[in-house]
Order: C-alpha cells, then sequence, then structure tokens
C-alpha cells in the first residue's frame, strides 16, 4: 500500500501538470509546454512566501496564486499572442517550448540549481492509512489535485464559460462568430491555469522542494498523462496523471527500478494504437 | 521573410565549415609545433580548456581564479624553464565538439600549448585526448572517469591529477569488512556518473566478496519509495547512496518515511550536497557520508593554505568563493603547480620527455606548492606508471563522517551529537 | 443598416476582395451570388471580422464604423453569421450549442430569464432541436445541423443575419424548409444577407442581388433587373468582369 501510496503522490503531481495543459488546450488550442515550469515557479513562490517572507500559509498561497497567474499572462502575451494574431498554433507550441527553457533557466539563474526547502504548515510525520505510509503533506496534495480536477471537469461542463471555452478549443473562428472573446478567454485559460499552479505550489513544494529542474521532471510525465486521459479532456487528464503515478510506482518496486519509464511508455504506446483519443477522451481531432 | 534563406544558406554553411575545421585544423601547421616550443623566449602557454558559460560557470569561474593566481605566482619565481607563462582560457561551455573545434583553431594558429588542462568534464577530456595525444602535448587535468579515460595506451600524453571517484569502492569494501556487512545495497542515478560510481562499488564488493543488490532512479524521478521498498526486501545490512541535490533529499525523505534507519553510506558525489543543511536530523539517522578528508575544517592543512584562502577572497573572482569555498580555487593552483614540477624536472615541455619523467616513478612531487590534498600533499600519491595515468588514494584521502556543515572557508564541519 | 464602401480585402499578402461595395438596407434582403471561389465567403468572412482583413475601405454597420473590430464585438452589435458547412459545436450537445449562441446577452450565469427566453424561444421555432436537446449536435442530420446553426445564430438576437451558402449538401425538400424559414425570418423584420447557389431558391427571397467575381463586384441591383435568368446563368459560366446591369 505504502508503493500505492507513493504513486498517488507522483501522480498527483501529473495530474496537476495534465490540469494545466487543459485548461489551456481548452480555451485557446494551444499546448503550453511550459506548464511544468509554470509548476516549478510556483514552488519557489511559495518558498518566498513561507521562507523568505515567513508569511502564514493563507497568505503564501494567495501570493503564489497571484504571483503564477500573472506570470502566466506574460508568457500568453509574449509567447502566445502574437502567434495567434498569425493565426499559427503550430508556431506557438515552439515558443511554448521556449518560453519554458526561459523560466527554467532564470529560475537556475536567480535562485541556484540546489533544491530549497519550504516551511511547511503542520507537521510532517508520516501516518499510516491502510496500511500504507504517507506524509501528511502528500495526503493533502491528493486530495487537493482530485478536488481541483473534479471541481474544473464539471466546472468545464456545467457552466456557460466552461461550456464557451469547449466552443473555442473545437472550433475558435465558430466560437468568435457566436460573440466570444477568444482572445479573452485565451489570457484568462492562462491565468486560470497559471493560478491553480500558484495554489498548489505549497503543496507540491512540500514534497519534491523547490528546483528549477521540476519543470523538466513533470513536463514529459504530465503529456503522458494526457495522452493516456484524452486531450481536451479534464476527468481523462486527472486520472491519466494518478495512473501513470500508480503505474510507475508499482514497475519500479517490482518490475525493476530500470523499468518503469518504459513501462510507461509501452502503457502510452498501448494507448495512442489502440485509443488515440485517450482511454477517456472524446474526439478533439481539431486540437494540437 | 525574404531573409529566411540566407540564414539558412549561412547555417548550413558555418555546419560545413564546422565540420572541416577539424579536418584543416589537424592537417596544416604541423612544423610549427617544434618552432615554438623551442624558442627560449617564446612563452610557456598553459591552455585551460573549461565552461565558462552555462549551468557550471560560476565554479569554473573560481578555477579560474585558481589557475590565474598560480600563473601569476610562477611568473614572479622565474617562470618555467625560464619562459614566462602564459594563460590561455577557452570557454567550450562544456560541450566536446565545441571544445575539439577551439583546440583545432588554437593548434591552426601556429601556437602550440606547453601544457593543457583538458576539460571541466570526462566528456570533454575524451573529446580534447586524441588531439592532445597526435600532437603530443602534455595535459595535467582532473577528470572524473578513470575507466573511460585512463589508457595510456591510447592516450598517451594525458594525466589525472586528482584521485578518481571510482577510489571510493575499495574504500567502502574496507569499512564493510570492518563492519562486519553480509549484504549491501546501491541506489544510483541512471546517469553516466551514477554507472560510474556503481561499476566502481561493484567491482569491489565482489572482490571483498560482499553481495551487492541495485536499484537504479532516473534524474527526474520525485519520490524514491518505491525502489527503496524493492531494496529493503533484499534485506541488505547497509546502503549505498549516488546522487546529488534533489534526489539524494528524495531519497532521504522516503527513507525516513518508511522507517527504514539502516546504516547509509553517501557517496562523494551525494556527500558534496549540504545533506545536513536540507534534512531534519532524524532523516539522517545512521548516514555516514564519504569526504576528501583535506576538505575537514580539522585535519591539518598545508601552510600555505590560509594565506591563499585571504588572497583569493580579495582577488578578482572572490565572489564565488562563499558558494565553493577555496576547493576549487585550489584545483586550478594545484594543477598549474604540477604542470610546473613537471616541465621542470624534465627539463623541457616536451611531451615524450615529461611522459617519460611522470611514468618513471622518479617524479617528486611538489608537496610544498600543492594546497588541495592536505599537508605535504599527503592525501595524493601520484602513483602513475606507463599502465595508470590516474593518482593513487593514500590513508589520508578519505574519510566517512556524519552528515557535515561547512565553515567560512567551505571546509566540513562534523558537528558534534550525530 | 450595412454598408459597405470600397472594401479591399486580403490574407496576408494574398488580396481576394477588390474594391467591393454593398449595402443591406433594414428589413430587406440582399444575395450574393457568383461562381465557386468567387470570394463571397471571402465577403461575408470580412463582415463578421473573421480573415481576410479588410485592406482599404469600410464596413458600416447600424452607422458605426466596425472594419477593424473584433468578431465578437460585431456579433455584440447585431449581427448573426451562420457559417457554410453548418459550422456547430459538433462534441457539445444541442442545448449547450444554443447556449453557446447566447453569451452575448448579459450574465454569465445559464439560467437567466433572457437566456431561458431566447432558448424557449429557439425550441418554439424548431421542436425537433427542443425534441434532441440533450443529444451531440455531431449526432444530427445534416437539415437538423443546418437549423441548429441558424438557431445559435438567432440566440443573440441579431438585427442582420448573415447566412452562407444554407443549402449546400441537403436535400431538396429541405433546401424549400431553409428558405421558407428565412422567408419568415425577414418578414419578422430581420435583415438578411445571403450567400447562395442555388439561384433558384434564393430568389425567392430576395430584394437585391450583388453578383461577385474574381473578387469584385460584377453586377449588382434590385432583383426585378435579373429577371432573365439568362443574365445570371452567363455569369456562372463565364465571361467574368463583363457588367450585366446597373453596375
Amino acid at each position: 500500500m505504502t508503493t500505492i501510496w507513493s504513486g498517488l503522490v507522483i501522480g498527483a503531481l501529473y495530474s496537476l501538470v495534465a490540469i494545466g495543459y487543459n485548461t489551456v488546450l481548452l480555451a485557446s488550442g494551444v499546448f503550453n509546454f511550459a506548464h511544468g515550469q509554470l509548476i516549478m515557479l510556483a514552488t519557489y513562490a511559495s518558498f518566498l512566501g513561507s521562507v523568505t517572507f515567513h508569511l502564514p500559509w493563507p497568505l503564501t498561497v494567495l501570493f503564489a496564486t497571484i504571483a503564477v497567474a500573472v506570470v502566466a499572462i506574460v508568457e500568453e502575451r509574449v509567447a502566445i499572442r502574437p502567434l495567434l494574431a498569425r493565426r499559427d498554433i503550430h508556431a506557438a507550441l515552439i515558443t511554448t517550448v521556449g518560453a519554458s527553457t526561459v523560466m527554467s533557466g532564470l529560475a537556475e539563474v536567480t535562485a541556484g540549481s540546489d533544491p530549497k526547502q519550504l516551511a511547511i504548515p503542520i507537521s510532517n510525520d508520516p501516518l499510516t492509512i491502510l496500511g500504507g505510509v504517507i506524509a501528511p503533506m502528500d495526503l493533502l496534495l491528493i486530495i487537493a489535485t482530485l478536488a481541483i480536477g473534479l471541481g474544473i471537469h464539471f466546472w468545464s461542463r456545467r457552466s456557460l464559460l466552461g461550456i464557451a471555452s469547449l466552443a473555442v478549443a473545437e472550433n475558435r473562428d465558430a466560437a468568435s462568430v457566436r460573440g466570444i472573446d477568444t482572445k479573452l478567454l485565451g489570457v484568462g485559460a492562462f491565468a486560470v491555469a497559471g493560478g491553480i499552479a500558484g495554489a498548489t505550489g505549497l503543496l507540491v513544494g512540500a514534497h519534491t522542494y523547490a528546483i528549477p529542474s521540476l519543470g523538466n521532471s513533470l513536463a514529459l510525465f504530465g503529456f503522458v498523462a494526457i495522452a493516456i486521459g484524452g486531450a481536451g479532456s479534464q476527468l481523462g487528464g486527472l486520472l491519466g496523471g494518478f495512473i501513470t503515478g500508480i503505474i510507475f510506482a508499482l514497475s519500479a518496486r517490482y518490475i525493476g527500478s530500470d523499468y518503469p519509464q518504459i513501462v510507461v511508455f509501452g502503457v502510452f504506446l498501448a494507448v495512442l494504437l489502440t485509443r488515440p483519443r485517450g482511454i477517456f477522451g472524446r474526439a478533439m481531432e481539431r486540437v494540437v | 521573410m525574404s531573409t529566411r534563406p540566407l540564414s539558412r544558406i549561412f547555417l548550413a554553411a558555418s555546419a560545413v565549415c564546422a565540420l572541416f575545421l577539424t579536418a584543416c585544423g589537424g592537417s596544416t601547421e604541423l612544423d610549427s609545433n617544434k618552432a615554438s616550443s623551442a624558442g627560449k623566449d617564446s612563452p610557456f602557454i598553459y591552455y585551460v580548456s573549461v565552461s565558462v558559460t552555462g549551468p557550471v560557470a560560476a565554479f569554473t569561474d573560481a578555477e579560474i581564479g585558481g589557475f590565474q593566481l598560480a600563473v601569476d605566482k610562477v611568473n614572479e619565481q622565474g617562470g618555467i624553464n625560464g619562459r614566462k607563462v602564459e594563460l590561455v582560457v577557452q570557454n567550450d561551455g562544456n560541450d566536446p565538439t565545441t571544445a575539439v573545434t577551439l583546440l583545432q583553431k588554437y593548434l591552426a594558429s601556429g601556437k602550440t600549448p606547453d601544457a593543457v588542462y583538458a576539460g571541466s568534464s570526462s566528456a570533454v577530456a575524451l573529446s580534447l585526448l586524441p588531439v592532445l595525444a597526435s600532437r603530443k602535448i602534455i595535459s595535467l587535468s582532473a577528470p572524473n572517469s578513470k575507466a573511460a579515460l585512463d589508457h595510456p595506451d591510447k592516450y598517451p600524453y594525458g594525466f589525472a591529477t586528482t584521485v578518481a571517484s571510482a577510489e571510493s569502492g575499495p574504500f567502502f569494501a574496507k569499512e564493510a569488512q570492518a563492519k562486519g556487512f553480509k549484504k549491501v545495497a546501491m541506489l544510483y542515478a541512471d546517469s553516466a556518473t551514477g554507472q560510474g560510481s556503481f561499476a566502481a562499488y561493484q567491482e569491489a564488493m565482489k572482490e571483498a566478496g560482499i553481495p551487492l543488490v541495485s536499484a537504479t532512479y532516473k534524474e527526474t524521478s520525485l519520490d524514491m519509495t518505491p525502489q527503496l521498498q524493492k531494496l529493503q526486501a533484499e534485506k541488505p545490512d547497509a546502503l549505498i547512496l549516488n546522487g546529488y541535490g534533489a534526489p539524494t533529499l528524495y531519497v532521504f525523505k522516503s527513507r525516513a518515511q518508511l522507517g527504514w534507519d539502516l546504516p547509509t553510506y553517501a557517496d562523494t558525489l551525494a556527500s558534496s550536497f549540504p545533506l545536513a543543511k536540507n534534512l531534519p536530523p532524524e532523516s539522517l539517522k545512521n548516514v555516514m557520508v564519504q569526504v576528501n578528508k583535506p576538505s575537514l575544517a580539522d585535519s591539518p592543512h598545508p601552510d600555505g593554505l590560509q594565506a591563499f584562502i585571504d588572497t583569493v577572497k580579495n582577488g578578482d573572482h572572490k565572489a564565488q568563493f562563499p558558494t565553493y569555498g577555496v576547493s576549487p580555487y585550489a584545483v586550478g593552483w594545484d594543477n598549474v603547480m604540477l604542470a610546473r614540477a613537471a616541465a621542470t624536472q624534465a627539463g623541457t615541455s616536451d611531451g615524450d620527455k615529461v611522459k617519460e619523467l611522470l611514468e618513471s616513478g622518479k617524479f617528486q612531487k611538489p608537496s610544498g606548492d600543492l594546497l588541495g590534498n592536505g599537508k605535504d600533499a599527503s592525501a595524493i600519491d601520484y602513483c602513475y606508471s606507463p599502465q595508470t595515468h590516474f593518482p593513487c588514494p593514500t590513508s589520508e584521502t578519505f574519510e566517512f563522517v556524519p552528515p557535515p556543515t561547512t565553515d567560512a572557508n567551505g571546509m566540513y564541519v562534523v558537528t558534534a551529537g550525530s | 443598416m450595412l454598408e459597405i464602401s470600397e472594401l479591399t480585402a486580403a490574407y496576408g499578402d494574398l488580396r481576394v476582395l477588390w474594391d467591393v461595395s454593398l449595402s443591406v438596407r433594414t428589413g430587406t434582403s440582399t444575395i450574393v451570388l457568383g461562381r465557386n471561389g468567387a470570394g463571397k465567403t471571402s465577403l461575408l468572412n470580412a463582415i463578421a471580422g473573421l480573415p481576410p482583413a479588410a485592406a482599404a475601405g469600410r464596413i458600416v454597420f447600424d452607422g458605426e464604423d466596425i472594419t477593424g473590430e473584433a468578431p465578437h464585438r460585431r456579433i455584440r452589435r447585431g449581427i448573426g453569421y451562420v457559417q457554410e458547412n453548418k459550422q456547430i459545436f459538433r462534441q457539445r450537445t444541442v442545448e449547450e450549442n444554443l447556449l453557446i449562441g447566447s453569451v452575448t446577452l448579459a450574465g454569465w450565469r445559464r439560467g437567466t430569464p433572457a437566456r431561458r427566453a431566447a432558448l424557449d424561444r429557439a425550441y418554439a421555432r424548431f421542436p425537433v432541436l427542443a425534441e434532441r436537446r440533450k443529444a451531440l449536435a455531431g449526432g444530427l442530420s445534416g437539415g437538423q445541423q443546418q437549423m441548429l446553426a441558424i438557431a445559435q445564430a438567432l440566440m443573440s438576437d441579431p438585427k442582420l443575419l448573415i447566412l452562407d451558402e444554407p443549402s449546400a449538401g441537403l436535400a431538396p425538400t429541405i433546401v424549400k424548409d431553409v428558405f421558407a424559414l428565412i422567408g419568415e425570418l425577414k418578414r419578422e423584420g430581420l435583415s438578411i444577407l445571403l450567400v447562395e447557389q442555388v439561384v433558384e431558391a434564393a430568389i425567392t427571397v430576395a430584394d437585391h442581388i450583388v453578383v461577385i467575381d474574381n473578387g469584385r463586384v460584377a453586377a449588382e441591383g434590385p432583383v426585378k433587373q435579373f429577371d432573365d435568368a439568362s443574365v445570371i446563368r452567363e455569369i456562372y459560366l463565364g465571361r467574368s468582369g463583363t457588367p450585366v446591369a446597373g453596375a
């Protein structure tokens, strides 16, 4: 069970990346490869809040939420908007990779490559639950990820704004001639994705520390998570992340530590070949 | 838009140029080799290939500080064999291709180094050594990978000046025998460095007759619980850990979470990370780290060390001192001093003569000039021979200590009670 | 209602419309005819704010210059645009499609009174959509999809309805239904700008005809000037650029 918990914790991290990818993908049709870096920056913002400024945790969360949302908006303005104006979504994919490199580079230059420990609000003595050991912060991370993933899934299916964003993802031009402000929705999606990353920075950083390489560690498996779950499906991304994490942990534990990546990518390929839209994905053929 | 084809052509052209540079540089200026090394009035060229930009830039800056101080000192004392030393620093960006291109260009320009510091990484060294071999140029440098580089047949002029990290294997094996471990586990990074470290331990444990079980992790891993559980199931008596930075923290966090407090030994790489600063003491129960004994604050230090530290702290490259301590400066300094000792004792910087001296066992280590290997350089034995171009460890080279903190000079301090 | 004067429009450097002028007066309908590739859809897109972008000339709607405005602003001013090929949101349900059409109405909640009323009107006009409100739009028949596309454009309560080949790909009986609907909307006071290939059906709802060829207005005039269908046929068959009547 400890292995399962471990897989769920890692899976929660991948799910958070997948949620960020999907939020932006659904509203603006752009695959924001830099989302892993936004999570990385969130851990630094949470480090600044909790350690440097000695803020109580609610203020740390608020500070990180705003800070990362602002970074995401700047990314949209600088790296995405000029290309969307030229209707060049493929180039936008490349510029998000560029934005990703810039963010991790800046973090490394300003904060150094050594990990930084966050101040966490509760005791992190391990708990034994269902016969497995897990740190309290990690348990909170899993719960928060589930709540955010389910919340945003139902919100995007039920609310008018959510439905409008699904419409933009399906057909940007058609949505704009239905009266939807696609630019505003695009910026909004970046802000929301950044805000979610920021808000979870404290929980993520409690597990991973603040470290510049975090974005790269997360980016790839977040991608696997949405490929398994289905691009454009928030529920699929959420479950895809947890599935990826559990497969990873179980294969590291029982097959051999050299294999988890191979097994995960094997599952990834199998899903791509048999269900190209992901296990939970409904058609998103116009996107990506 | 219209500039695009042009820039493409330019790109293609420069790629072709880069390809040919290698070939051209190698073939043209053969005779200038002898011309420049023979001249008594020409300077002794100390050629340094390092990464001035990129992730190791700050560390390199400190090393360069050491080179510069040593070159100034040597020139003050009359140079090498009567020739003034000229320090040439090339920025290879830690990229083997760049390093080779720069060296070829330099050689093609008609100049020949008298001694070379061949890169901050084993990969760069590996790319430079064949070129240096073909030009019979001595390199004295500090690469890590003995397995890849210690081949005097292939690289007859390449010598290492620091003890290879692979020597940690036999050192641990002795500890394991002394403690009576029946079975040992190792967790290491799935990278060239990690595999190198594992190979060293594996060989030493095999020789000692102690079974070694292992697991790897990717550098991008964010949790080590499954790997540790897998090793725990093997019921080892001790754990060896290779890694640096965040992955090592994840290991100790998972280890504490699993309540697994078996004796754990961090290799030299893992121990260079400030574990004690980043983890609560309860996570570091029964943890020992392997350190270079000269780096311990209370080891006997060379007489000149304190004065050197004071000079560094007031010098051009002082900015890196608070981060890295004295060690990278000492590496730069020692390599220049070794180059001087070798060329002076051989009476020339001719590659074959210097090589012959170093391999002969008659090379006198310049103990008084060296700063990075403890008092009288007792932590290193330049045991070069025609079979090995790597120095040997001594009883003063390594030590296991509880995770230390660092003092203002970057020296390890072991706090009591842990 | 809509005044277009000397509009030149281009995709980047590629010009597709030259000096196009036309107008739609309140409560009337204008039909744009022309061969495939003549620039009809480009004209409608330029009016709605999609590419091609205006390079010169003006588009005035309801007395306001909207030439450089974003599409959603033009829609909010009262333009409804039914694009060609039934551009509905196939992965959303019928009701979600209608709700998407209602985003221009005030408020962001689904259940505002204005929004509910607009939904009720749509279902009253299109009972078949009411029956299938929970169905995925992509699963509707071609005729139902066209009805949904029109219903969706009507949700924002437009003053001008622009339709691009509403008959394309539909069975003749359904084409008849579509044009009956357009006639009904016109009688209700909606201004209409229509691109159509099926000339005979289009003429039944037309007040004014504009013929486009090679991106320019080739002929223009009240529908009665085009009584002789051979004139139109001539334009379809070629002799491009020949002014036929009025122009």
